[in-house]
């Protein structure tokens, strides 16, 4: 017996312009999550290493 | 040439590893294209309008993009999409009906008279014309595990998964939505 959930199922195309706009929200996404990343974990981090690398030097001068 | 034949040949679990690790937009539109169409099939079923579906499938693949790290693997990567894509629609629609109060018709203070559990021999007798305007009758949350059991075949165990709840609940759902769809069928 075939089952009539199967036959209900709607088969349509989707516009090829849905998918450039779905690449593109994600591309933006992407870089905002990049840049929090560079300025709240990486640029902080870095900055932390500068201080522990220059902090050594001060004292020997 | 070579790259593009790797990703075709990659598994859904697989690609969805490698999206994780590296945030590739290239390898996320491969998992686009396999799985748009099937995406936006499930929305129309929940929307009144193309446009709707549409503006529906754009948003679960920008929130698939953000949550995709948290599939872990447990059941196959189409089956945690769709319950994704049901649970995204179900939302959107209850949001929209608190809006507007009454949108559906509350079936749940309505007498239900005491009937045998409706086999699925039962179900599949029903036809296809009928059976897609009754859909439309039913309370979407109704719909949504008729469509999980029914339409993508999931087991009792994807479908706990999905809803977060125990397996008697999930038989106990079934039983009142089967219910309700065979009651609002024999009015259409």
């Amino acid at each position: 017996m075939e089952n009539p959930f199967k036959k209900i199922i709607r088969n349509e195309k989707l516009p090829e312009s849905l998918k450039e706009k779905v690449l593109s929200d994600v591309t933006a996404i992407k870089l905002v999550l990049d840049f929090a990343d560079l300025a709240m974990i990486k640029y902080p981090a870095s900055l932390d290493n500068l201080y522990r690398i220059t902090k050594p030097n001060k004292k020997n001068n | 040439m070579q790259y593009q034949r790797d990703i075709n040949l990659m598994d859904d679990e697989e690609l969805v590893c490698k999206i994780v690790a590296s945030n590739d937009t290239h390898l996320f539109a491969q998992l686009y294209d396999r799985y748009a169409e099937k995406v936006y099939a499930k929305c129309l079923s929940f929307s009144k309008s193309q446009v709707e579906a549409q503006d529906l499938t754009h948003d679960i693949f920008i929130q698939l993009f953000l949550k995709l790290k948290t599939f872990q693997g447990k059941s196959k990567f189409s089956t945690w999409l769709y319950s994704f894509t049901y649970n995204f629609c179900l939302n959107y629609i209850q949001r929209d009906q608190k809006k507007k109060k009454n949108t559906f018709k509350d079936l749940t203070h309505e007498n239900y008279s005491i009937v045998d559990e409706i086999s699925d021999n039962e179900i599949y007798q029903l036809k296809a014309e009928k059976l897609m305007l009754s859909m439309e009758k039913i309370d979407p949350s109704d719909k949504m595990i008729l469509l999980m059991k029914y339409q993508d075949d999931f087991s009792i165990q994807d479908i706990q998964d999905s809803l977060q709840i125990g397996e008697s609940a999930v038989k106990m759902r079934i039983k009142r939505a089967k219910e309700k769809l065979i009651q609002v069928y024999n009015k259409v």
